[in-house]
């Protein structure tokens, strides 16, 4: 069976862990936990805002409850990325920023790929 | 008389007719075709989209415009076609010596083969429908056990893509523990979950269960809970309103054992028999059948092609609910 989902979708809702890595049974027990509101036992919490959460370790209310204390802020989806950018696709990605001379306008009959003299 | 190579078309017309009659008795033995949405596509990748329901019906007032209803863009899943085959190989010996009955043996088991191996495979989606991502199917090849909102076939949390909301289709008894035996209370209280359902837009959508899908080791269990005059397993002379309720027992010996060999032989399934075929999907490319014969040269058989192409798929999980009746 071949199931391809949006995960793209799934993840920036917080709906799945990773690009093709969805939640595990507990971890989904717990996200949805987080959600409920705080006379429920609760956390009030939005999934996605959960989610960063669970991506940072923090598996159980009472963890939860001392990372919040201990002041920690999890990162977004988007830091983690950004921070985990590949080292090899630093240096192209600083190549096609570098600025780019805008091109001589082609005269008609003159031949493509030169540039004027 | 040997058949030689001018009675192709006479052999394989013959063989036909016994894949033909093959496949007939073994569509008839094939129990994933009531449960699944079998159907003939020509995509190879099949779209599916759940949208949640829309929400737009509402009161108008006189002169109002009518509120647009947009199908909330839901969630999407790909099911894309995989092929499958054998050659039936009749050799020169067989020919040669005429053993016709041998040559409509082998032709009418690697039919018989197919759809059960077909039926396996889709049964393998209920059995390994409670845990992990993926699982090695029938055919050896590793599959998604996942719905559409990534979540496992049965679980307690099914997610939609508008709200927090979540709904569960995994069976639990009164007390709330989940994969309960297969007993009457977690049947009750199954049904009562399913009739609950309430959509994104919080509109009660009712499902109503009423297919109990068992192993062989549970079709006398299954029919006494159901067809009991009174309570079953009690003195007691109330009456037994799930016999009113449950209006088929389907009895599937696939799900008695897994593909990996392990004992799912407890695990037990409700569904809803107008929604189940939303849950389940199976579309053909091409169902099984048979091609025409090739000559090896090296071996002089004769070999017959049997494929078939077709994928399962996962849709709106909750006309289905579990149970491994581990507890």
């Amino acid at each position: 069976m071949s199931n391809e989902l949006d995960y793209t979708k799934l993840v920036a809702q917080g709906r799945a862990k990773a690009f093709g890595v969805p939640w595990s049974e507990a971890e989904l027990t717990f996200l949805v936990s987080l959600g409920k509101p705080l006379e429920e036992g609760g956390r009030g919490l939005a999934r996605s805002v959960a989610a960063d959460y669970l991506r940072a370790g923090v598996l159980t209310l009472e963890a939860y409850d001392k990372a919040v204390a201990d002041g920690l802020v999890p990162e977004t989806l988007e830091e983690v990325k950004a921070r985990l950018g590949s080292p090899q696709l630093k240096p192209k990605a600083e190549v096609a920023e570098a600025p780019v001379e805008p091109s001589e306008p082609v005269e008609l009959g003159a031949k493509k790929g030169r540039k004027a003299k | 008389m040997a058949y030689t190579t001018s009675d192709y078309n006479a052999l394989t017309l013959k063989l036909n007719e016994e894949f033909n009659e093959g496949a007939q008795s073994a569509i008839e033995g094939w129990v994933g075709k009531d449960v699944f949405d079998v159907f003939d596509t020509d995509w190879k990748v099949w779209t599916y989209l759940d949208t949640y329901g829309t929400a737009g019906f509402g009161r108008v007032a006189e002169g109002q415009q009518l509120p647009i209803v947009t199908s909330q863009e839901g969630d999407t899943a790909n099911f894309t076609q995989k092929r499958y085959g054998s050659r039936v190989a009749i050799t020169k010996d067989l020919r040669l010596f005429e053993r016709y009955n041998d040559m409509a043996d082998i032709v009418r088991s690697e039919v018989d083969g197919a759809f059960h191996k077909i039926d396996q495979s889709m049964a393998d989606v209920l059995t390994n429908g409670f845990s992990g991502s993926t699982y090695t199917d029938v055919y050896g090849d590793t599959v998604s056990n996942l719905a559409s909102d990534g979540v496992v076939l049965f679980s307690a949390s099914h997610t939609n893509n508008i709200n927090a909301n979540t709904y569960r289709n995994l069976i639990r008894n009164a007390g709330g523990t989940a994969n309960p035996a297969l007993d009457r209370d977690p049947i009750v209280k199954a049904r009562s979950d399913a009739m609950v359902y309430r959509d994104p837009g919080n509109v009660v959508r009712p499902t109503t269960l009423d297919t109990l899908i068992v192993s062989a080791a549970n079709e006398d269990l299954a029919n006494r809970i159901v067809f009991s005059s009174g309570v079953q397993g009690t003195p007691n002379v109330d009456t037994n309103p799930v016999r009113g309720w449950i209006k088929k027992i389907i009895v599937w010996a696939k799900l008695d054992l897994r593909s990996d060999s392990t004992d799912t032989s407890a695990y037990w399934f409700l569904a809803d028999s107008k929604g189940v075929k939303k849950t389940l999907k199976a579309p053909f490319a091409q169902k099984p059948m048979m091609g025409a014969a090739t000559n090896v040269h090296d071996t002089l058989d004769w070999e017959y092609p049997v494929d078939a192409y077709y994928v399962l798929g996962i849709g709106k999980p909750r006309f289905v609910f579990g149970s491994t009746g581990a507890n």
